[in-house]
């Protein structure tokens, strides 16, 4: 890792410590955790009784309730739980665009997410895309200990996820960090990224200069990530094109997404780095403050 | 304005500058891509794009520079006005070099010049006798050289005064005005507003400058004078034909400069005409006479009066005339002692007699404006007639407050006079003043008679032609060959002889002939004629071109361009997402 994301993932650890992740509606599986799920399970913890049903265990047979009541109860305990936070994080050439505040803010929000699944108990495992999804070298250690965070891939994200898949967690929480600026079907990403997964949320990070850019006149646009280019007379009609298209991918992924069960946020780097407020992720039930 | 010209390419320099493309890296620039284009499928049109403001810039400092140079629009209403008075008087067809062109000829190449340099609005007058307006103002060459075409030079004489009078009147008091003549001026031309333009030369000239042909009894006199127009003494052949002559009568004349020989010819009366010619010189007009034989046609006159006495003296003043004929058939005049009705187209003149009469010895009252009246002293008359006569009709001699001699027209023109005279206590019949005033009154009738007022006439004289009362229009047979038809109000018509030569008279069945002979000394005398020009046209500015400015209308423009420029330039300054 260069030194210069030092500070990002600084400001993101300071930033997720007054958050936490929210818990998961599907419970996550294990048979034994640091957590108590919400459904009844193997722990100690009292959580009610009820009548016996038949295959119950009959170690859970309330012997003193049978004795006063003559009825079958059974004793349940809550289930002990191991949640578990997977981050995938874009490692793309347009994930640092030049003169943006992108590469910040999804560093420093990738150290947020750590530090707040830290905060809520989660277990957590970071990928970075680029030549495959690959573990982020001492990516369960504390966000100033990571190692090897670089942007200066050329493969996107559903190629690196064909070439080498993540050892995604089952029943695990699930974030994509990414401006999902590639031209394909958001699905089959999606679909990947969904499989026995408790929860799964899309963060888009746009630069605002990716959102509305601002640039007329002729203009030699060179992509960053593949570094061709061409030429371009922006008017208003060409920046109402580019908005329209862009518009549209997100209605893609935002479609694709409630479609596999996954929430689509879109978020802006600038607006995101100005004041570091994640209230949109609390709204979104990834983050509790 | 050169300034402001060099400001385009700067400016076209700073879109150069601005518009060229401009490197910029994007996240991903399939989103860039206009997908609905064929990749496939031939060129594809694109937008111009050059920015608007690059082209409203443009034109608003192309306006505000057209502004500063101070455009103007010269419309047909304020071009300058130039008047040009032609020189119309016939020496200008003299040549002004041996078989070369006329003077006129050389005016009229030398204006042509003028109007190809410069745009004039022109407005033509012809200098004749009485300056003459040539139609509307007209503009360019082709047009002036059609007007050009009534510039005949056929008057006797040129009152350029007049008509530089006639052109400042017409053309303001900014107007330029041009005179184009072959003499020198004679005027102060130093008040800018003329030029005074002469193409004539000095030549020596012989010419007719006098030409009458006169019916005395049975015989005619032609009086010809030829004068010599010249700086030394010259010699010429006179030629007369026609007459009574069986073969052209061929006479030498030599003639100091200067002066003048007088030629006389009888001819018997009623001769055909006689055309007289000298030999060809420098003007060719005043070479040639024709004079035709003058009416010999008396008045008819019925004397229908009773007193052997008066008739005898009535008889005695119409022989004198000699134009009257005593005659009882179709009288074209009937003198008689009683009042009666009129017969034909007989004129009628009652002496009226009366008991109670009263001589007057004067002084009597006459109207000089009348015909009648023309010669008549009435000294040391005595005119007896009766205070109560009762004369109808406007009077003519009056003693006091009595009538003593009236007129009145009645219809058709025939005229009705009365006299209250009475003989035998009268010496009126004894004094001059009685043939005086028959021939005055056979004079009158025979005026009134169809036929022309004379046979010969000098140039740009007008020929009365009487005419039968049913004659509605004439037509005027020109020495040219051409027709000219007049409309006839009464009985009369005044045809103006502006041509040289016989001029024919058709009227019904009725032709009656005129000759029309250029015989004017002056302009016939050559000797001051010259060539050069003199006077200019002031150069200040109320004599140059009234012109539209259009300054405004390229200031308004540019304004107007220049709103429009901070229109777009704030619409796209406030446009969201920038």
């Amino acid at each position: 890792m260069t030194d210069s994301m030092v500070p990002f993932l600084a400001e993101g650890r300071q930033t997720g410590a007054r958050y936490r992740l929210a818990a998961l509606r599907r419970a996550p599986q294990g048979t034994a955790g640091a957590q108590l799920g919400r459904l009844a399970g193997e722990s100690l913890e009292f959580m009610d009784h009820r009548e016996y049903q038949p295959g119950d265990d009959l170690r859970r047979l309330d012997w003193s309730a049978y004795a006063r009541s003559d009825k079958m109860i059974v004793r349940l305990y809550r289930q002990e739980v191991c949640p578990h936070l997977d981050i995938l994080i874009d490692g793309s050439r347009s994930m640092a665009l030049a003169g943006t505040e992108k590469c910040r803010a999804c560093v420093a929000l990738a150290a947020a997410l750590a530090t707040a699944a830290d905060n809520a108990g989660h277990s957590r495992h970071l990928y970075l895309s680029g030549h495959g999804c690959r573990t982020l070298v001492d990516g369960h250690e504390s966000p100033l200990s990571w190692q090897g965070l670089a942007f200066d891939s050329q493969e996107s994200v559903p190629d690196a996820l064909r070439a080498l898949p993540p050892r995604w967690r089952a029943q695990g929480l699930r974030v994509l960090l990414s401006d999902l600026l590639w031209v394909g079907e958001p699905r089959e990403l999606l679909t990947a990224l969904s499989d026995r997964a408790a929860a799964v949320y899309v963060l888009q990070i746009l630069a605002a200069e990716d959102a509305a850019p601002t640039p007329r006149g002729n203009m030699r646009l060179v992509d960053s990530e593949t570094g061709g280019g061409e030429e371009f007379f922006l008017d208003e009609s060409a920046l109402l094109r580019y908005r329209h298209n862009l518009q549209r991918h997100r209605d893609n992924w935002r479609r694709a997404a409630r479609q596999v069960g996954a929430v689509f946020v879109p978020l802006i780097a600038e607006e995101l780095c100005r004041n570091w407020d994640l209230s949109v992720l609390v709204e979104a039930g990834l983050l509790t403050v | 304005m050169l300034l402001g010209l060099g400001t385009l390419p700067l400016l076209a320099a700073v879109y150069w500058l601005r518009g060229r493309s401009r490197r910029a890296v994007v996240s991903n620039l399939a989103f860039w891509v206009d997908h609905r284009a064929p990749r496939h499928g031939g060129r594809i049109l694109h937008r111009l794009q050059t920015p608007l403001t690059f082209f409203l810039e443009l034109l608003a400092i192309a306006g505000l520079v057209t502004a500063a140079a101070g455009p103007a629009l010269r419309q047909r209403d304020t071009l300058r006005p130039l008047v040009v008075v032609l020189d119309d008087s016939y020496s200008m067809l003299a040549h002004v070099r041996e078989g070369s062109t006329s003077a006129r000829s050389q005016a009229e190449a030398a204006l042509a010049t003028e109007l190809r340099q410069n745009d004039y609005l022109v407005r033509f007058i012809l200098a004749g006798v009485e300056p003459r307006l040539l139609g509307e103002p007209l503009r360019g060459p082709a047009h002036s050289t059609q007007a050009l075409r009534l510039w005949t030079c056929q008057a006797p004489g040129a009152d350029l005064v007049a008509a530089l009078a006639l052109a400042a009147e017409v053309g303001g008091p900014t107007a330029r005005i041009l005179v184009l003549t072959d003499h020198d001026p004679k005027l102060d031309l130093s008040h800018g507003q003329t030029q005074w333009w002469a193409c004539g030369e000095k030549r020596d000239n012989w010419a007719f400058t006098t030409a009458t042909r006169n019916r005395s009894g049975d015989q005619e006199r032609v009086l010809l004078e030829v004068t010599h127009f010249g700086t030394s003494p010259s010699k010429s052949r006179l030629t007369l034909e026609g007459g009574h002559l069986a073969a052209p009568r061929i006479r030498l004349l030599e003639l100091e400069a200067g002066s003048t020989r007088q030629v006389f010819v009888s001819l018997p009366a009623g001769a055909p005409a006689l055309r007289a010619t000298l030999d060809g010189d420098a003007l060719e007009i005043d070479n040639e006479v024709l004079l035709l034989p003058e009416s010999a046609k008396p008045v008819r006159v019925r004397v229908d009066v009773s007193g052997a006495d008066l008739r005898r003296a009535v008889v005695r003043a119409l022989e004198a005339t000699g134009q009257a004929v005593v005659a009882g058939e179709r009288p074209e005049l009937i003198i008689c002692d009683k009042y009666g009705a009129l017969e034909g187209d007989a004129w009628r003149m009652e002496i009226l007699g009366a008991t109670d009469t009263a001589a007057y010895a004067g002084p009597f009252v006459i109207d000089r404006n009348r015909d009648l009246a023309k010669g008549l002293s009435l000294a040391s008359v005595v005119w007896s007639a009766s205070p109560g006569a009762g004369l109808s009709g406007l009077p003519i001699v009056m003693a006091g407050d009595v009538p003593l001699l009236s007129e009145r027209e009645e219809i058709g023109g025939r005229r009705r006079l009365q006299m209250s005279f009475v003989g035998e206590a009268s010496n009126l019949q004894d004094t001059p003043d009685w043939p005086i005033l028959f021939d005055n009154l056979v004079q009158w009738r025979r005026n009134g008679l169809p036929g022309v007022s004379a046979a010969n006439v000098r140039l740009g004289q007008t020929v009365k032609v009487v005419l039968p009362q049913e004659a509605q229009q004439i037509e005027v047979l020109l020495p040219a060959k051409t027709a000219r038809k007049l409309t006839v109000r009464g009985r009369e018509v005044a045809v103006l002889a502006d041509q040289v030569g016989r001029h024919t008279v058709r009227a019904l069945q009725a032709e009656h002939a005129f000759s029309c002979n250029a015989v004017c000394g002056d302009e016939s005398d050559l000797t001051h004629c010259g060539s050069g020009r003199w006077g200019h046209w002031n150069r200040s500015a109320a004599h140059q071109d009234r012109q539209a400015s259009l300054r405004w209308l390229f200031l308004l423009a540019a304004l107007g361009l220049m709103a429009a420029q901070m229109a777009v330039v704030a619409r796209e300054s406030g446009e969201p997402n920038r």
